[in-house]
């Protein structure tokens, strides 16, 4: 298991969002999380990627516990997510998006910067072609010099799912990917979350879209006011009573 | 006619001295997106760090008589420091309580300076100032003198600026502007990155701010009324935030008009009916810009290209 979230507990006064959320997410797997609206997921997501405090549990990950880590401490151990909204640096071009979060702390020293060395030149060329490789591999060449205001909402999860992943992350949350999108768009989001798995990255996954969802992963978690009401196989959970009678509805089982 | 060379000569230093701080406020607020109404402070603290350094006064507690290079580099590295102390518990918070942060330092640092006489000479200040070259040329041309400085300052710390803002630090601190979380989620640090920037404005405004008082040739506390930042901020906003151009721009424009007013002046009665039109003619440009081009004369660039090819046709090795 290279992430185990035990126990988790969030509430926000009154309102549990997590009571005693535990999933397991195996190495190299695609885990599915799903449940109905408020279940807890965006907050069980913002808790394991430290941008939720927890109340209490524990959360480990890759052999670390990370429960009180903040975000660029768990993204530097190889955890990264990505948004229910994605947005991005609206400011900036998309070559400029994606190179921020490719360059380290090294290439963006403010001292460096008054002379320019060879090396740190050489440094920033590797992750101006990595990025370009990426966007090449995603098939989102043109976008290169765009703004990032002026791409379409599908060309933005896309965008985004590469800034994540120039953090060479071990691990990618993904926040709902698929909303918004066609079945084009549901086809290529589908053979580029195969190609993840393939280079060796695990992948935990929120989405409604249950056909989608269910054909790619290969376990899945339900979640239900905080709590975990049901995992396993996608084949299996279909079955699972409590997760019918809380989620799926009775007549979406029997088509 | 001399005399009016010599007075256009005084409106421009006066212009490039507000250009300079809006640019260093530029990188700070514009790209930094730290909303800092301190400028007046650190550059009273900057200009009595100089100037107590470097006078020559038997009326002073503390008088090392440092030599005027050697004013500026421990001046810098004292405001930068200041910066620091200041910064580490306010840019914890959010925008508007680093803001009202760095307001009250501005009055505190005024309300030090004018109770602790035995170092600042309180209220009196000091006068007559030495400046640099003072003993070669007239009290009239030194004017041009100014002119000259404040001009080498503003392409120095322009340039200086434009490099850092294009630079991956200057990348880093608009992702951080444009939208923290995103930022947080690929591993960047917020807060250990607003100190730096707020440091380096520190240093900066430091750096620059024996120009400042080369230019009023005296010291006071009066000089560093909150409302210089004020100013500042509408000669930043009228020309343009985040681009590198607004600030120069802005200033010429804010300050400019505003100095050239004096020209008008030909009865006592209207000498104080002009002054007072000063703020006004500062807000209503102010209203007018904001209400038909909000992004400033010069808005920001939504991407610097050239960046990119700098990077990808260098000479492949």
């Amino acid at each position: 298991m290279i992430l185990e979230t035990n126990n988790l507990v969030k509430n926000f006064g009154g309102v549990k969002a997590l009571q005693s959320a535990s999933i397991s997410v195996a190495k190299a797997s695609i885990t599915g999380l799903i449940g109905p609206n408020g279940a807890g997921k965006t907050t069980l997501f913002n808790a394991i990627s430290g941008f939720l405090p927890i109340d209490s549990g524990s959360i480990s990950f890759d052999g670390y516990e990370i429960g009180k880590l903040n975000p660029s401490k768990i993204v530097k151990l190889g955890l990264t997510r990505t948004f229910q909204t994605s947005s991005g640096f609206p400011s900036m071009s998309v070559w400029e998006n994606i190179m921020t979060s490719g360059s380290n702390e090294y290439l963006e020293s403010p001292f460096k910067v008054l002379r320019p060395s060879k090396l740190l030149r050489e440094k920033e060329l590797k992750v101006s072609n990595k990025v370009r490789t990426m966007l090449k591999r995603f098939d989102l060449k043109g976008l290169l010099d765009k703004p990032l205001g002026d791409i379409s909402i599908v060309e933005m999860r896309f965008v985004e799912i590469i800034r994540q992943l120039m953090t060479s992350p071990k691990i990618l949350l993904m926040d709902e990917p698929a909303s918004g999108f066609g079945p084009d768009d549901l086809d290529r989001l589908r053979e580029i979350i195969k190609w993840i798995q393939d280079e060796g990255i695990t992948i935990l996954l929120i989405e409604h879209n249950l056909p989608f969802v269910l054909n790619i992963v290969d376990y899945v978690y339900v979640l239900s006011n905080g709590r975990v009401i049901g995992d396993g196989l996608p084949s299996e959970i279909v079955k699972n009573k409590a997760v019918i009678e809380n989620y799926i509805g009775k007549q979406n089982v029997s088509h | 006619m001399i005399g009016i060379f010599v007075f256009l000569a005084s409106v421009l230093t006066l212009v490039f001295i507000y250009a300079t701080l809006a640019t260093i406020l530029n990188f700070e607020a514009g790209w930094g997106g730290l909303w800092d109404l301190g400028t007046a402070g650190l550059l009273a603290v900057g200009a009595y760090c100089y100037v107590i350094l470097t006078v020559e006064s038997n009326e002073i507690i503390f008088s090392p008589q440092l030599p005027v290079w050697a004013g500026i580099v421990v001046t810098s590295i004292f405001t930068g420091a200041v910066a620091f102390l200041i910064g580490l518990p306010s840019l914890r918070m959010r925008d508007e309580y680093f803001l009202i942060t760095t307001f009250a330092f501005s009055v505190v640092v005024l309300q030090l300076i004018t109770t602790e006489s035995s170092i600042t000479l309180g209220a009196t200040g000091f006068h007559n100032i030495q400046r640099p070259f003072d003993d070669y040329v007239s009290t009239r041309s030194y004017n041009f003198v100014l002119l000259g400085i404040s001009t080498f300052v503003l392409i120095t710390i322009w340039l200086l600026i434009r490099r850092l803002g294009r630079s991956p630090f200057g990348r880093l601190l608009r992702a951080i502007r444009d939208n923290e979380p995103a930022a947080k989620s690929i591993g960047k640090m917020i807060f250990v990155t607003r100190l730096k920037v707020f440091v380096i404005t520190g240093a900066l405004i430091g750096a620059i701010s024996p120009m400042y008082v080369w230019y009023i040739r005296s010291l006071s506390p009066h000089m560093f009324h909150v409302t210089l930042a004020f100013t500042v901020w509408t000669a930043l906003v009228i020309g343009g935030i985040g681009n590198f151009w607004g600030p120069v721009v802005g200033a010429l424009i804010l300050i400019g008009l505003t100095e050239a007013l004096q020209f008008l002046q030909y009865s006592a009665e209207y000498a104080v009916l002009l002054s007072a039109a000063r703020p006004i003619i500062i807000g209503v440009g102010l209203i007018i810009v904001m209400r038909f081009r909000p992004e400033g004369i010069l808005p920001e660039k939504h991407s610097f290209k050239n960046a990119r090819k700098i990077i990808d046709y260098q000479k492949q090795i």
